[in-house]
């Protein structure tokens, strides 16, 4: 919602890439503007073949032969009008077609690249932005090509020729009204300005309202808990007030400009009344040469006051398109050159001097070197910050190491290609990520899975019990991210999901807070099976992780600083053993703890 | 039209009477301009016809003018100004209104919802507010004189020109319903590929782990081409709509030529009027199309004004009762056979469940998930309302209390801690906006927040973003107990607030709190058992029913679910490495 103001002057270079983008279409292109053309030129033609029947009728009426009407020319007139009418509804017509296939082609180009953008690029993108990009910005490629072609480029033909059938008619009076122009022009480059800054204040102040309400309502359980009601209403009226003050401003901007602008047109309506009144009197022009003279000033002046409104579309749009194309040059993709299918089973996993960031500057591992065999378990802890969740970012390719390298069977990760190696290493997130859908759509992802393998997944996974409970089972539906669902059961879900892809290497961030703990132990028991045979990580929080766990690694800011059994890290008295032990006391001595605070009551 | 329609404008006059002088007064410009507009040609015409006094009919070209250039801007000023207003002040009834709306209310009516009622239908109010009575004195006095003028001018040709004006108007009333539905449908389409981009980038790791690109790419793809499909039918109908207009225009001039053309060449008309003809007709165009504009303005108004109506005329649930006073004292807190579900047709979340909290007691609740925890502190403070006679604080229902000394006595750290897109010292004084800046101090402190604050780039004073986007978990949850703590009231419930703090900070924070607090009670729902073995009292509560009570220790030697989630925990417990 928090859009700032976007402008940008026009850009030949967008303009030229836009271009490129509907190759395609360029027939569809040449069609709509010759019939735009057609279209201004009909428009054009109409006041001249009124002359002609007005100057005709009079020359009849003249020599007394008061029965000829022009008839052909009437005819004429109405066979331009309905000409006129389909040459404009067919340039509308092939523009929206030619600039819907182009936002369609762009917003799917944009979304595959989107898609293909490394996790260290997504990171620091506001999902906000992007969303935008692909919806808000691309649409505004429709106005601009509409605005430009039906609106721009036409009515400057329009005034363009008008300004030449007058001249071409008669000098003074074409001078006339290209007199009243500059005042217009000044007039436009002002009001822009003054307009530019009112409308900004208006995004700025309704913008921010609606964030506040938003905020405000969705909070709305806050306020009341801390009888807030009074204050949160008092800023919600200076909001309020803003939002009222911006839009008047706005208002009073807009609403003197285009009284103006008719103030001018009908100054020179009465100028040409005087001046070509003379003229008919003096026998230099005809009535019907000054009856089109009227129209045509007034084809001329119509489209004055839309052209504030063409420059801020066109400069939102070339704006938007800057942004869409800016995007689209940002290059961040995981390099997939690799030759090697990932294997599927029996995979050992080791690095060797590994060291990475996220940051330039900022070290999360420094030299690390380990290794996990085949169908082993190995168990990393440390405390936040250790690095534990980076080895499962490198070992799934979301990132690449600084230095160092990591193999899988002998071979660099960055040797498989990359599909196959995200296929086979698989990880369960503490954060879960659900989509609107089915149960089964989120476990399945869309892939083909048979409905064995769904039920195995579904067992292992322990989600079946949820799906007992729920009167649609695999076809209930979920909302955005899955809020329908508690923290646990979407949890279960997630789980579901990797089990089903049967990986080779099984990354596990054990997840703590809003599970309770007979949940979790349902968790923990299917776990068991599903470690076996397979080659796993595990981020553990958990003592009988570390316990069943075939090697414990214990980090501490990005070094290996402890490596073996749980019994041999006991036996070492180290890190790992203060604070197992530090653990261990708390829970069997509750009383002491208890007693202790009781004291400084 | 129906009954409804009339009544939600009535309902609103009553709201917006006051600015009936400032319409008045905006009407009157509108008039001023619309007369100065149809006397132009008239001028006109007085000057063709009579060329040797053509000077007056250009005085009086220039200051008609000028009179409708004052007019208009006067018009706007007052019409769109009282729209605007209008418009502000519908908004703040329906905010104030909201922030005494229980908080159930807000799931049943979701706030994407509330926003665009408060977005989308508040602009279609204000248009019918400003826009439609614009359009409407325009298309009814404008269109009728010029009619009239016509007519009265020549009968005939007046008939005759108008003529296509109507056929104007009736292909709009067949289409406009058309077009309306298709521009709500087009909107939607492109709310669906907002939400999909939205999902999907949201969970881009996922994505990219499965290697489900494709998969999403095709959803994308599909809400695109749906998009496509209804925006190019629009444009089929729509796309006629102003060719239409200018086609129609045209029409009436070959009219006006072809019959006024006969009548010039009989004498029967002067030039002048000929030229007077044209230009009333150019002017009658955009009054004849305002009048299908404006009913279907004022039809969209109105079903607007009906949703923000439902809004206003929601009930808040949970209110002071009449004759409300408090007690004296506000001990103990006393929960009797409390049952509570959240509809009649649902099950019940709790049952039959009894318990007392004595002054300076430290209470803690466990339960599984489910187990109705969250649901007894909610109704503890009455965000969500008990059936009579289930609590009582200092002997009296809380439901006889008046609700704001009600909850000056609690403050609670909700299990997902929310944040206001404020300063960190702005959230925190959110608890008690009176509060100096040694208070807030100090409950920095004993939250456990002061080393984070150092960290921050602008102290106290860094943004948090919007819903406290920049911070982690744990340190959203520590700055809602720092504003929990800042209220200073009476009882303190945690409800699992410390779930995102690793377990050494957690007993760290607690053992700080219960040394240094005022509160003189807390209610502490967790799933550690090593932080509920600080309370001097442990209820345990199973899907619903409180299924033991007691001193920890008590419990810890008693069989039952609070020894056995102890167990678990033992020999599976969070070990020392914290996340």
């Amino acid at each position: 919602m928090s859009e700032s103001v976007q402008e940008k002057t026009f850009d030949l270079a967008i303009v030229g890439k836009l271009l490129g983008m509907v190759k395609e279409f360029y027939p569809n292109l040449v069609l709509a503007i010759f019939f735009m053309i057609l279209s201004a030129l009909g428009e054009l033609f109409l006041p001249i073949l009124i002359k002609n029947i007005i100057d005709q009728v009079s020359k009849l009426a003249l020599e007394g032969r008061l029965d000829q009407f022009p008839i052909s020319d009437a005819i004429l007139y109405l066979g331009i009008l309905v000409s006129t009418m389909g040459a404009n509804f067919l340039q509308i017509f092939l523009l929206s077609l030619l600039s819907q296939n182009l936002i369609l082609k762009m917003r799917n180009r944009l979304y595959i690249h989107l898609l293909g953008q490394s996790m260290s690029w997504h990171q620091n993108q506001r999902v906000g932005k992007l969303v935008s990009a692909l919806t808000s910005d691309l649409d505004t490629l429709s106005d601009f090509i509409n605005n430009l072609i039906s609106g721009f480029l036409r009515d400057i033909l329009l005034m363009v020729g008008v300004v030449a059938v007058l001249f071409s008619v008669n000098t003074s009076l074409g001078l006339i009204t290209v007199i009243a122009f500059p005042f217009v022009v000044f007039l436009i480059v002002f009001f822009r300005k003054q307009s530019r800054s009112a409308f900004r204040r208006v995004r700025k102040a309704v913008s921010s309202l609606n964030t506040f309400v938003n905020e405000h309502l969705s909070g709305i359980s806050i306020i009341q808990l801390f009888t807030q009601e009074e204050a949160t209403k008092s800023r919600f009226d200076t909001e309020n007030r803003e939002a009222l003050n911006a839009s008047l401003g706005e208002m009073y901007v807009n609403a003197t400009f285009r009284p103006l602008i008719d103030v001018i047109l009908s100054l020179s309506l009465g100028l040409i009344i005087w001046f070509g009144g003379g003229m008919v009197l003096d026998g230099w022009i005809t009535l019907g040469t000054l009856v089109a003279y009227i129209e045509l000033v007034r084809l001329f002046f119509r489209p004055v006051g839309e052209f504030a409104e063409y420059f801020s579309i066109i400069q939102s749009a070339m704006a938007g398109s800057e942004r869409v194309f800016g995007l689209l040059e940002q290059h961040s993709e995981i390099p997939d050159t690799g030759q090697y299918e990932f294997p599927r089973d029996q995979v050992g996993l080791e690095f060797q001097n590994v060291t990475f960031g996220y940051v330039p500057g900022e070290t999360v591992l420094s030299d690390l070197s380990f290794q996990i065999p085949p169908e082993s378990t190995v168990a990393i802890v440390g405390y936040t910050g250790a690095g534990k969740t980076t080895i499962t970012n490198l070992v799934a390719r979301f990132w690449d190491p600084w230095s160092g390298r990591i193999l899988a069977n002998g071979r660099d990760l960055r040797d498989y290609r990359l599909q196959s190696l995200r296929h086979h290493v698989q990880g369960v997130l503490q954060d879960v990520q659900l989509f609107h859908g089915t149960i089964r759509e989120n476990v399945t992802l869309g892939r083909d899975i048979d409905d064995f393998e769904l039920r195995e997944a579904a067992r292992r996974s322990r989600l079946d019990k949820i799906l007992e409970r729920l009167d649609k089972g695999w076809d209930t539906e979920l909302s955005n991210n899955g809020t329908n669902l508690s923290s646990g059961e979407r949890q279960l879900v997630s789980f579901a999901r990797v089990l089903c892809q049967n990986p080779a290497i099984l990354i596990l961030d054990e997840a703590t807070s809003n599970i309770d703990s007979e949940t979790e132990q349902l968790i923990q028991e299917g776990l068991t099976e599903v470690l076996r045979g397979r080659t796993s990580i595990v981020i553990a929080h958990r003592l009988s992780t570390i316990r069943n766990a075939d090697r414990i690694l214990v980090l501490d800011r990005g070094r290996l600083i402890e490596a073996g059994t749980h019994q041999e890290l006991l036996d070492r008295k180290g890190l790992f053993y203060n604070l197992y032990l530090l653990q261990f006391q708390r829970s069997d001595s509750p009383t002491d703890f208890k007693s202790g605070r009781q004291g400084f009551r | 039209m129906n009954q409804s329609f009339f009544s939600a404008y009535k309902r609103l006059f009553q709201r917006i009477k006051k600015y009936v002088p400032v319409y008045l007064a905006g009407v009157f410009f509108l008039v001023l301009t619309n007369s100065g507009q149809l006397l132009i040609p008239q001028a006109i015409r007085f000057g063709l016809d009579n060329l040797e006094q053509r000077f007056w009919a250009i005085v009086a070209i220039g200051i008609l003018a000028i009179v409708v250039a004052v007019g208009r801007i006067g018009w706007r000023f007052f019409i769109v100004g009282a729209a605007r207003r209008a418009e502000r002040d519908l908004r703040q009834d329906v905010f104030y209104h909201l922030t005494t709306l229980e908080p159930q209310y807000f799931h049943t009516m979701p706030v994407g919802d509330l926003m665009s009622r408060l977005t989308n239908d508040l602009q279609n109010v204000r248009m019918s507010l400003g826009m439609s009575v614009i359009t409407f004195v325009d298309g009814t006095f404008m269109g009728l004189s010029i009619i009239a003028i016509l007519i009265s001018t020549n009968l005939l040709l007046g008939l005759v020109s108008i003529l296509p004006f109507l056929f104007l108007v009736v292909i709009f009333l067949i289409f406009g319903k058309k077009i309306g539905r298709l521009f709500s449908d087009s909107m939607k389409a492109f709310a669906k590929i907002s939400d999909e981009a939205q999902e999907s980038l949201t969970g881009i790791r996922v994505i990219q782990s499965f290697h489900r690109e494709r998969f999403f790419f095709d959803r994308l793809d599909r809400a695109g081409r749906n998009y496509f499909g209804i925006a190019i039918q629009l444009v089929r109908i729509w796309g006629l709509f102003f060719p239409l207009v200018s086609f129609i225009t045209g029409m009436t001039v070959w009219t006006l030529v072809v019959f006024g053309g006969n009548l010039l060449l009989q004498g029967a008309i002067t030039p002048g009027t000929f030229v007077a003809f044209l230009s009333y007709l150019g002017m009658l165009a955009w009054p004849m199309i305002s009048v299908a504009f404006t009913i279907d303005m004022l039809q969209r108004g109105a079903s607007s004004l009906n949703r923000l109506y439902e809004i206003l005329d929601a009930r808040p649930r949970i209110t002071s009762a009449a004759s409300a006073r408090p007690p004296e004292k506000s001990f103990p807190l006393a929960v009797r056979n409390l049952s509570f579900s959240y509809h009649p047709d649902l099950p019940r979340v709790l049952e039959g469940v009894e318990f007392t909290i004595d002054q300076n007691e430290i209470v803690g609740i466990l339960g599984t998930i489910g187990s109705g925890k969250s649901t007894l502190a909610w109704l503890l403070c009455r965000l969500l309302d008990p059936p009579p006679g289930s609590i009582f604080l200092g002997g009296k229902d809380i439901r006889e209390w008046p609700l704001a000394d009600l909850r000056g006595h609690f403050s609670m750290v909700p299990q997902n801690p929310y944040l206001f897109s404020d300063t960190v010292a702005g959230n925190i004084l959110f608890g008690n906006p009176g509060a100096t800046l040694a208070d807030v101090e100090k409950v920095v402190e004993i939250s456990g927040l002061s080393r984070d604050i150092a960290i921050f780039p602008e102290g106290l004073n860094t943004l948090v973003g919007e819903r406290g986007i920049t911070l982690s978990g744990g340190q959203k949850q520590r700055v809602a107990l720092a504003r929990a703590l800042i209220a200073s009231r009476d009882i303190l419930i945690l409800d699992d607030a410390l779930s995102a703090v690793d377990a050494e900070t957690e007993e760290h924070i607690i053992d700080f709190l219960f040394r240094h607090t005022n509160t003189r009670n807390i209610i502490l729902i967790s799933h550690r058992i090593s932080t509920l073995m600080n309370c001097d009292k442990v209820l345990v509560l199973d899907e619903g029913r409180l299924v033991q009570s007691g001193p920890p220790i008590d419990l810890l030697k008693t069989e039952g679910v609070f020894a056995e989630i102890a167990a678990i925990q033992r020999f599976s417990s969070e070990v020392a490495p914290h996340v």
